[in-house]
């Protein structure tokens, strides 16, 4: 396993987690706005962490900050790559 | 015991007969061959033995029928500067290696976290005791993880004014406290001017040793914190089967550990924090283990 591919999906989980714990288990949702607006899977925004944060700031909207929180205090508790560290800026910007 | 060398003629001795010394048990005398050194302008042969004195490496030699032509003690020099380099760099293969399960392990959490969100309510009780056995496992490879970090990781105290049961609480969230313990904080908040993270690491220490003296019997972890004249004194006190008195004197040792799954890293931790802030901490048994940390009051430098 890659350190690449673990880092997609640690996303992936951090992401859904984040969204159960602020009471949004709407992950299905965000996958399809992912898949329909931008062509992308979860997975992807990885790479594309813009598409996230827009996603997750057009279905959530003020609810954006909460989640943001429950993913960043996911994310301390991983080791993060330079993907992971540009992906928390972008999403705290 | 001692090492010694000595030296005499190769005599009728083959190559297999000396590679069957080095392999052989110590014989009555207490002498064991550790090595042979061969100088073919002399044709001698040089022997390091480990053995109680010079007069069994004679009485060793006397029985196999070889005379020796001296027998002197010696000791071995220690590179020290070696050894630090190996720890150096056994230090930064185990962090490199916890920074790498890290986030495998955080996967996994994350997914048992999920499956138990998602679908708990219709998981037979089977199930979900297997989610909490794995559940349990990978607090347990976290902990190992954490503690090789907190070891290695020499962060500049950040102090501040921060309230001791806050503390306390932080570290609580992290820590799995079983139903069978009952844990009491203190009465009443006491202000320290210290760095709170750095306190955390040492009570998840602390607490995470004493759940786990506990084990599975009722038990009870009593955690007071008073303010003395110019210091704050905080104990954490477990009423497991305490220390075993051989192991007090080395207990905040690196590496020293007593547990089957320990690092031997989280009370050297502990003691290094405490050390950090001008503080103390002691170990000691009172109806269980007392762990007593002292740390000097100190007022936020304008």
């Amino acid at each position: 396993m890659t350190d690449r591919y673990l880092n997609r999906i640690l996303l992936r989980v951090i992401v859904e987690r984040s969204l159960l714990d602020v009471g949004e288990p709407t992950i299905d949702i965000l996958e399809n706005t992912l898949r329909e607006t931008y062509g992308c899977t979860l997975e992807d925004c990885y790479d594309h962490p813009q598409y996230l944060k827009d996603a997750l700031c057009e279905l959530f909207g003020r609810a954006y900050a909460q989640i943001l929180s429950s993913i960043k205090k996911e994310f301390a508790k991983v080791t993060l790559d330079k993907k992971l560290e540009s992906l928390l800026l972008i999403l705290d910007r | 015991m001692p090492l010694f060398i000595d030296g005499h003629g190769l005599d009728r001795f083959s190559q297999k007969a000396l590679c069957d010394a080095v392999k052989s048990q110590r014989d009555k005398h207490g002498v064991k061959t550790l090595e042979f050194f061969y100088n073919k302008d002399d044709n001698r042969l040089y022997c390091l033995l480990d053995a109680p004195s010079k007069d069994s490496v004679y009485a060793h030699h006397h029985d196999i029928g070889v005379d020796c032509q001296f027998v002197t003690q010696v000791d071995t020099i220690k590179n020290d500067s070696l050894d630090s380099e190996k720890l150096a760099t056994i230090g930064q293969m185990a962090t490199r290696l916890a920074h790498d399960i890290r986030n495998p392990i955080s996967v996994l959490n994350n997914v048992i976290h999920i499956i138990d969100q998602k679908y708990g309510h219709s998981l037979n009780s089977e199930i979900k005791n297997y989610l909490q056995i794995m559940n349990t496992a990978i607090s347990s490879i976290n902990s190992q993880i954490n503690n090789v970090l907190d070891f290695v990781r020499i962060n500049p105290l950040k102090k501040s004014n921060t309230g001791i049961l806050s503390i306390l609480n932080e570290s609580m969230s992290s820590i799995l406290i079983p139903q069978n313990i009952k844990l009491s904080l203190p009465d009443e908040d006491v202000m320290l001017y210290a760095d709170p993270y750095q306190l955390q690491v040492v009570f998840n220490n602390l607490l995470t040793n004493a759940i786990q003296a506990i084990g599975e019997d009722a038990g009870t972890i009593q955690i007071k914190a008073i303010n003395k004249e110019d210091k704050t004194i905080i104990t954490v006190h477990d009423s497991g089967p305490g220390i075993p008195q051989d192991v007090l004197p080395r207990i905040f040792d690196l590496l020293f550990t007593t547990k089957q799954k320990g690092t031997g890293l989280g009370l050297f931790s502990c003691k290094n924090i405490i050390e950090q802030h001008g503080g103390t901490i002691e170990a000691s048994n009172s109806g269980g283990a007392l762990f007593t940390i002292t740390l000097p009051k100190e007022t936020p430098q304008k």
